[in-house]
């Protein structure tokens, strides 16, 4: 096709004809040899697409790298695949994002058939009644939920029906720089294992000037999820059973803000203020922080920027190990039988071993099933990669991720109270004893 | 070749005759209604449609724990009243306004009088003040956003090259709200150039050049006649400046995302997050309510002290 750019004095009738035509077969999904041939011969395929049932899928990168290319080649191939269903994916911004234009969409009448959405976003959708239990439609012949790691799948239920599949999953990890170890004579294979042991080594690093800064936690988007491990090493989930209950303001969790505190204003190895959550890995990969708290989910996109040797370990401890899980599932939204049952075999086809498999490897994330464990694809990278089994040997010390009843707004209150205390707005008691009490207002209504 | 023109005079005109029958009659009372109706079926439909709608969701409680709207009363404005988050994004919003406004308007003035020039150096000027403003503010903002990126952002940079030390705008609170304004400044002084521009533009030579005659220097001329004759532009252009500076959302969606601990946080982006993000539509809608009379009440200033001024001035 000619482009009517290129040509400025394309006639009218031929600008019209020869744009209507590449604009139906490119909705039809066509394939981009197909969309490059003229109209006459793209006709065929108009005519098998007009009986595709066509549906919108929101997604979001809430990590570092290229991912919405990867995405969208994923999202081609099981196009290519199923001549009857037409997929549409919009990449839609930060998971935050993503979550407010699904809300916004659900509220005009005009849902998307399929998002992936935090786990934690499974009550506020719920709440909205925007979704369709998946456990309620028929299953492809391959779908087995017992494959999926287990603590990846508990989030996918409420009232005895499944709402979701584990899609990209993951833990936040310690990211540390061997080289810079090497440097400050620390030995590269002894990561540090208590808060205490960190500091030590933060501190060293600096010292030998390996790198400008000992440690990063960042402290903007999702922030909450990071201190949600330092409160869960020192004693305390910021949530329990109940999805209109949280912990924020106990003596463990003053304790844990408490020390993240003191990393900057105490013990001068951390940058002071708010740190930037996008920024970290760039810190990281450009040695100007010698550990960095972060998504396991970020691995890829750290491997191909740092130029130096790195690690991955636990995140420390300081009573016991602890992190929450986090990262995304795919949900499917209530529209009709018919859309329903071709968004179900569209997340099946994305959450199958192959693919599941290649999604993990492209990205970092923790491979969601257990099939994925024993594919050979799987097994080259680990050999390559081996900073990728820290997150799965990980798992054993997981809680859920914070949620509940808004657990946007939750998610929001709590990174406003860490910032009012690193940025010594607040002390950290009283960052939390408003939270809390902003926390518990909302949930009152809820009870 | 001799052509004959006939026209009506303007007697026959004037003359012409008047519509008798009744139907006519009406039809010439109704035209001017049927003819402002789009417009005004379109300003009802899109304006005091949804202020009236504003108003009365203001009145009732509705979220997602109450999915079906119950009326509460002024049970919204008692809580906005003693919360303080909001009360930060109040004062957020009024500091920004006094941050950006003033500056940009005096950046306005001196640009304007630096471009009062023809010749193709005042035009290239003239194009180079405008850019900023036709530029998306989204990636006005991602762009702004990696120069001021702690650490290795272009300002961090640069701070490292000269041996200072990172100044980091965007992770206290204390400099964050600087750092949007700064930004806000740089793409709104020059939009304001062009109007101040077009005031000085017309002003009347003569008056100048009077001056001129009776001895008046530069700076005399700019303070003792260019000011007053300029003071109708200068108030449009206050009002306008600071409607812009109350509507800031994208800045700070991009930037900040309101943070850190809720520093940035300006009404729009409030309100904005409170419906959409966390679907509380009673609460949105008051604080919708509030952000009306704000804007409102910069728009009657407009309204009455410009006309007042036009008259004055004889602008």
């Amino acid at each position: 096709m000619r482009s009517p750019d290129a040509q400025p004095r394309f006639s009218r009738r031929q600008f019209v004809r020869t744009t209507t035509a590449a604009g139906v077969a490119a909705a039809a999904g066509m394939p981009a040899i197909a969309r490059a041939r003229s109209g006459r011969y793209a006709a065929p395929a108009i005519v098998r697409a007009q009986d595709a049932v066509k549906l919108s899928y929101f997604y979001p990168v809430g990590v570092a790298g290229p991912l919405a290319q990867v995405m969208q080649a994923m999202v081609d191939e099981f196009n290519e695949a199923h001549p009857d269903i037409e997929v549409e994916a919009s990449f839609t911004g930060s998971y935050a994002d993503t979550a407010t234009k699904v809300q916004t969409a659900v509220q005009g009448g005009n849902a998307p058939d399929v998002a992936v959405l935090l786990s934690t976003d499974k009550q506020t959708m719920l709440d909205l009644g925007a979704l369709f239990p998946v456990s309620d439609l028929e299953n492809d012949e391959s779908f087995d939920p017992d494959d999926f790691l287990p603590a990846y799948w508990a989030d996918t239920q409420a009232d005895g029906q499944t709402w979701c599949v584990p899609f990209q999953r993951s833990t936040p990890v310690l990211y540390y720089n061997k080289d810079a170890f090497a440097q400050a004579e620390l030995d590269p294979e002894t990561p540090p294992e208590t808060w205490d042991d960190l500091v030590a080594a933060s501190r060293s690093l600096m010292d030998a000037g390996a790198t400008t800064w000992g440690v990063e936690i960042p402290s903007t988007t999702s922030a909450y999820w990071l201190f949600q491990a330092l409160a869960i090493q020192s004693g305390q989930n910021l949530i329990g059973d109940n999805p209109a209950e949280v912990f924020f303001d106990t003596p463990e969790v003053v304790e844990a803000l408490t020390w993240m505190v003191g990393l900057s204003t105490e013990e001068k190895v951390m940058p002071t203020g708010a740190i930037d959550w996008a920024a970290g890995p760039t810190d990281f990969s450009s040695a100007t922080t010698g550990f960095l708290y972060h998504s396991t989910g970020s691995l890829v996109s750290i491997k191909s920027q740092a130029e130096f040797e790195f690690g991955t370990a636990f995140l420390p401890k300081n009573k016991d190990f602890g992190v929450p899980t986090g990262g995304g599932n795919m949900y499917v939204f209530k529209t009709s039988d018919e859309r329903q049952q071709a968004a179900w075999t569209f997340v099946q086809w994305m959450t199958a071993t192959d693919m599941a498999t290649r999604w993990s490897l492209e990205s970092g994330y923790v491979p969601t099933r257990s099939s994925v464990l024993e594919t050979d694809d799987w097994k080259a990278y680990v050999e390559e990669t081996p900073q990728a089994t820290t997150a799965i040997d990980q798992l054993e010390y997981a809680l859920p991720e914070l949620t509940g009843h808004q657990s946007g707004q939750l998610q929001k209150i709590m990174n406003d109270a860490i910032q009012a205390a690193v940025t010594e707005q607040s002390s950290p008691e009283d960052a939390l004893a408003d939270a809390q009490q902003q926390a518990d207002s909302i949930l009152s209504q809820f009870r | 070749m001799v052509t004959t023109i006939t026209s009506p005079s303007d007697q026959e005109l004037i003359t012409a005759p008047p519509v008798r029958s009744g139907a006519g009659r009406r039809w010439q009372f109704l035209t001017p209604y049927l003819l402002i109706l789009p417009g005004f079926l379109f300003i009802a439909g899109f304006t005091i449609y949804p202020i009236f709608l504003v108003i009365y969701r203001s009145l009732t409680k509705q979220n997602l724990a109450q999915p079906t709207p119950i009326w509460t009363g002024l049970d919204n404005f008692r809580h906005l009243a003693s919360d303080p988050i909001f009360h930060k994004v109040f004062l957020n919003t009024l500091a920004y306004v006094v941050m950006v406004v003033p500056a940009s308007i005096i950046i306005g003035f001196i640009f304007a009088m630096l471009v009062n020039r023809s010749g193709w150096a005042g035009t290239l000027m003239r194009s180079a003040l405008f850019y900023p403003i036709v530029l998306p503010l989204v990636s006005v903002a991602s762009v702004w956003l990696f120069i001021m990126t702690p650490e290795y952002g272009l300002l961090a940079r640069f701070a490292d090259i000269f041996g200072m030390s990172d100044p980091a705008l965007l992770r206290s609170p204390g400099t964050a709200l600087w750092a949007l304004a700064i930004v806000g400044i740089w793409r709104q002084s020059g939009f304001y150039a062009i109007f101040i521009l077009a005031g000085l533009q017309g002003i009347d030579r003569e008056v100048e050049h009077a001056a001129r005659l009776d001895g008046a220097n530069s700076l005399r001329l700019t303070l003792n006649i260019r000011l007053p004759l300029l003071w109708p532009t200068l108030v449009f252009v206050m009002t306008l400046a600071i409607s812009n500076a109350l509507q800031t959302l994208d800045l700070v969606y991009v930037m900040t995302d309101g943070g850190p601990s809720n520093s940035t946080n300006l009404m729009l982006f409030h309100i904005f997050e409170t419906q959409f993000a966390f679907t509380n539509t009673g609460l949105a809608s008051a604080l919708s309510v509030v952000f009306l009379v704000m804007i409102g009440t910069v728009s009657a200033i407009q309204v009455f002290v410009v006309d007042r001024l036009r008259e004055e001035t004889g602008a």
